[in-house]
């Protein structure tokens, strides 16, 4: 009898139409019907997808699952460039023991004590933004005006990046994160970058300032720790996911509290806590959503599969986060901020979990209530969230704009 | 309780310390230690920092 093998769906992150804030509606049915399933990732066929928190939790802990996109098997196709040799030598591609080096070289900026000091910076940074607003007219596009301009700014101030820049890396970031680009196009928005931050190295070199940039460029290139091309390629993932993952995050956080006013009610009166209500809204919207992806190195049983050696992964972070044993009901539709901090995966688990994670808090946690408490009235221009424009086809979840009467 | 932190598994991303502040703390490359034992005040928090450490890194020794 002549059987075919369907051919495997191919992983799309495409969510339904009527409700842009939901996860693709594959994930819930998966979730319950078949957890541990094989997608097809561009035309690698046997890609295995993780939907469960548990099993996405164990994935990101185990190491033998690789990070390098040049681990055979490693499901790079859809991910923009993520194979060019440049991005291959970011930090938050590579494992254990050289991940381990590359992060210490970066964790003690981070650590809560660090961010910590730049509290003030960040709250200078986010009064002169709701300052500004007040001249702009109204309605206005709070992405531009908030959302986007304010992680750039701080990440700027941290990294050491003229201000003058900001746009242009702005750009920059947007085109390395479009995942419709060919794979020639890719290499060229990643050289381009490169160039940029061989630019601003060259600066620092002639220049040192107090910031992220110099401190790499001395305490680390100079030493012969990092060569100019590691050096350049961590500028460029400090920069892109430091300040595009916060800006998402303050559209959506914008818009849902606008959404559920009774919730923001909540918020203001004190009954429920605002870094609480900032964990459940990065664990609604899991701005960073491709994966993580991984390869198998060696035959590994998780949720009952057995992954082979050389197979690809893709662990979602999305679907772990809307795991409705874990979270609950978990449609946009149910948003409710709870009066305890849940362990969601919206800033990932293992040793790749975000580093930049309390300096978001700290930019969402100071920028939130500031905003909601200058302007109380903030109301949405449209209701309908199917006619909100999304960030189509980029790497980070978001909103391209948001209009706002102020 | 008594508790530790494996520092080859500790990748710096501050989770005990925001849990349990009074326990940890970080070093000057960024890894975590345990800067004071808990008492009985921070039992809580001290599992709150097992359950989120992404690394396994903080191991509770004994109840």
């Amino acid at each position: 009898m002549d059987q075919t093998i369907p051919p495997a769906r191919q992983y799309s992150l495409a969510p339904p139409a009527e409700c842009p804030l939901d996860e693709p509606r594959y994930f819930t049915e998966l979730r319950s019907q078949c957890p541990v399933s094989t997608v097809a990732v561009g035309d690698q066929q046997d890609v295995v997808l993780f939907t469960r928190y548990e099993d996405v939790k164990q994935i990101l802990s185990d190491t033998r699952f690789s990070s390098n996109p040049l681990t055979p098997g490693f499901p790079f196709q859809g991910a923009p460039g993520a194979d060019s040799p440049i991005v291959a030598q970011t930090m938050i591609r590579q494992d254990p023991p050289h991940h381990t080096t590359l992060r210490r070289m970066a964790a003690k900026d981070f650590i809560p004590k660090a961010v910590e000091g730049y509290r003030e910076f960040v709250t200078t940074t986010i009064d002169e933004h709701l300052d500004a607003m007040a001249t702009m007219p109204s309605p206005l596009d709070f992405i531009e005006a908030f959302a986007l301009s304010v992680p750039s700014a701080v990440i700027s101030k941290i990294l050491g990046v003229p201000k003058a820049d900001e746009p242009g890396f702005q750009d920059l970031t947007e085109r390395v994160t479009t995942l419709s680009l060919t794979r020639d196009e890719q290499y060229a928005v990643i050289d381009e970058f490169t160039e940029y931050c061989y630019k601003l190295i060259a600066l620092k070199e002639a220049h040192p300032g107090d910031d992220f940039v110099t401190k790499l460029t001395y305490e680390r290139l100079h030493k012969g720790e990092l060569t100019r091309v590691e050096l350049a390629a961590y500028i460029q993932m400090l920069v892109s996911a430091g300040h595009d993952t916060t800006a998402g995050m303050f559209g959506l956080s914008v818009l849902t509290l606008l959404k559920f006013p009774e919730q923001l009610e909540l918020l203001k009166a004190g009954a429920r806590s605002w870094p609480i209500a900032i964990e459940e809204l990065v664990r609604q919207h899991s701005v960073v959503r491709m994966g993580p992806r991984r390869a198998a190195t060696d035959d590994i049983e998780v949720g009952g599969r057995l992954v082979r050696q050389g197979q690809g992964v893709i662990a979602s972070i999305l679907s772990a986060n809307h795991d409705e044993e874990v979270f609950g009901p978990t449609a946009f539709a149910d948003f409710v901020i709870p009066e305890t901090r849940r362990n969601h995966l919206g800033f990932g688990f293992g040793p790749h979990q975000c580093l930049g994670q309390t300096l978001a808090r700290l930019e969402l946690g100071v920028g939130l209530p500031a905003l909601f408490e200058r302007y109380p009235d903030m109301r949405l221009v449209e209701d309908d969230l199917t006619e909100l424009e999304f960030r189509e086809g980029r790497a980070f979840f978001g909103l391209r704009k948001l209009l706002v009467h102020m | 309780m008594r508790v530790t932190v494996d520092r080859d598994k500790c990748c710096g991303a501050g989770q005990c310390v925001t849990a349990a502040p009074a326990v940890f703390d970080h070093d000057e490359e960024g890894v975590s230690f345990v800067a004071n034992q808990p008492g009985v005040e921070e039992y809580a928090n001290v599992r709150a920092a097992l359950v989120s450490c992404p690394t396994g890194a903080v191991t509770i020794l004994e109840e």
